[in-house]
């Protein structure tokens, strides 16, 4: 079985083959960290094939002094950033209805095997994220749903390790009081 | 609900098959990315890896350990025992000298007189012909327009 490093190699050198290989290891990835910043399937679609043609696109100038999956965690998150952040400086009032919502229907369709609290925890998910800031919704995507460690988020944010500490401890404490007043309105 | 049950109730979601479509669709469409690239490059990178660049230069030490093996200390000259080793350079003779003398300032000489002369109507030496051009310039630069 070819090692990553190679198949990188030879996607780098414009085999497209090889980028379909990447493509099938991080799609889960990539897919799971656009919807949850999104909460919105077809801009998390977009979302998702903007990073992956990103990555293919720069992937000649990848030096690979990080781990390409480093790189492209790196790619997904500034490409969610960017989105959240022009989103909310161009947002208008009946956009928002758009996001943040789970689509029940879409939702079981594309997930036929998840389990059955899986939708409701899904919907209330959407609802708490959508009250973070898009940096702090970013970690907690990154470490309580994908799992990533703490270096790895650092990589993929670009700050160092302490802040990812910080911003998470943040972001839980704030979720955590915003669960509280959602169980309490109901 | 309290929020760890929520993330251990989120799960990993697949990604719709549409998206490797749409990826792959762009890739081929871009294919050739800015990025192939040229035969130098390849060869320079292959050559930098420390995968050979390690075994080069491991070879080309031996090369040279077995190259001055068999040569004792004794046998390895400097430049100076080279170059007294070297036959005498060939020394001027007066003869020599005097011939190259002739041969270079001969045609100056020469080619003065032919100038007096082509302006006098006589022939003149190289003296005459220098004291002739001196004091003219005297006299239109000094003594009479002075």
């Amino acid at each position: 079985m070819m090692s990553e490093a190679r198949i990188v190699d030879r996607a780098r050198q414009g085999d497209a083959k090889a980028f379909e290989a990447l493509f099938e290891r991080y799609k889960q990835f990539v897919w799971n960290v656009a919807y949850r910043m999104t909460y919105n399937f077809e801009t998390a679609e977009d979302l998702a094939q903007d990073v992956f043609v990103a990555a293919w696109k720069a992937l000649p100038g990848f030096k690979g002094d990080a781990a390409f999956s480093t790189w492209l965690y790196r790619i997904t998150v500034n490409k969610s950033l960017n989105l959240l952040r022009s989103r909310a400086t161009a947002a208008h009032e009946g956009d928002e209805a758009l996001y943040n919502h789970v689509d029940a229907e879409m939702f079981m369709r594309q997930n036929p095997e998840a389990h059955a609290g899986a939708l409701e925890a899904e919907r209330q998910l959407s609802k708490l994220l959508a009250k973070l800031d898009p940096d702090r919704r970013a970690v907690i995507v990154l470490r309580e749903i994908e799992g990533l460690s703490y270096e790895q988020i650092a990589g993929a944010t670009d700050v160092a390790v302490g802040t990812v500490r910080s911003r998470l401890a943040r972001a839980r404490a704030e979720l955590t009081k915003l669960a509280a007043e959602m169980e309490m309105n109901g | 609900m309290k929020l760890d049950d929520l993330f251990d109730k989120a799960q990993r979601l697949e990604a719709p098959g549409s998206l490797k479509e749409r990826v792959m669709n762009q890739v081929v469409k871009d294919a050739a990315p800015a990025g192939i690239p040229p035969l130098a490059g390849r060869l320079e990178r292959f050559f930098l890896s420390w995968r050979v660049a390690v075994p080069l230069a491991a070879a080309a030490a031996l090369v040279l350990a077995v190259q001055f093996a068999g040569r004792p200390a004794g046998e390895v000259k400097t430049a100076r025992q080279a170059a007294q080793q070297q036959p005498a350079a060939e020394s001027p003779s007066q003869a020599n000298m005097g011939e190259f003398i002739y041969e270079t300032l001969g045609p100056v000489y020469e080619f003065a007189s032919g100038q007096a002369a082509a302006f006098d109507d006589e022939p003149d030496d190289i003296s005459q012909f220098v004291s002739k051009q001196l004091k003219e310039i005297y006299w239109l630069n000094g003594d009479n327009n002075a």
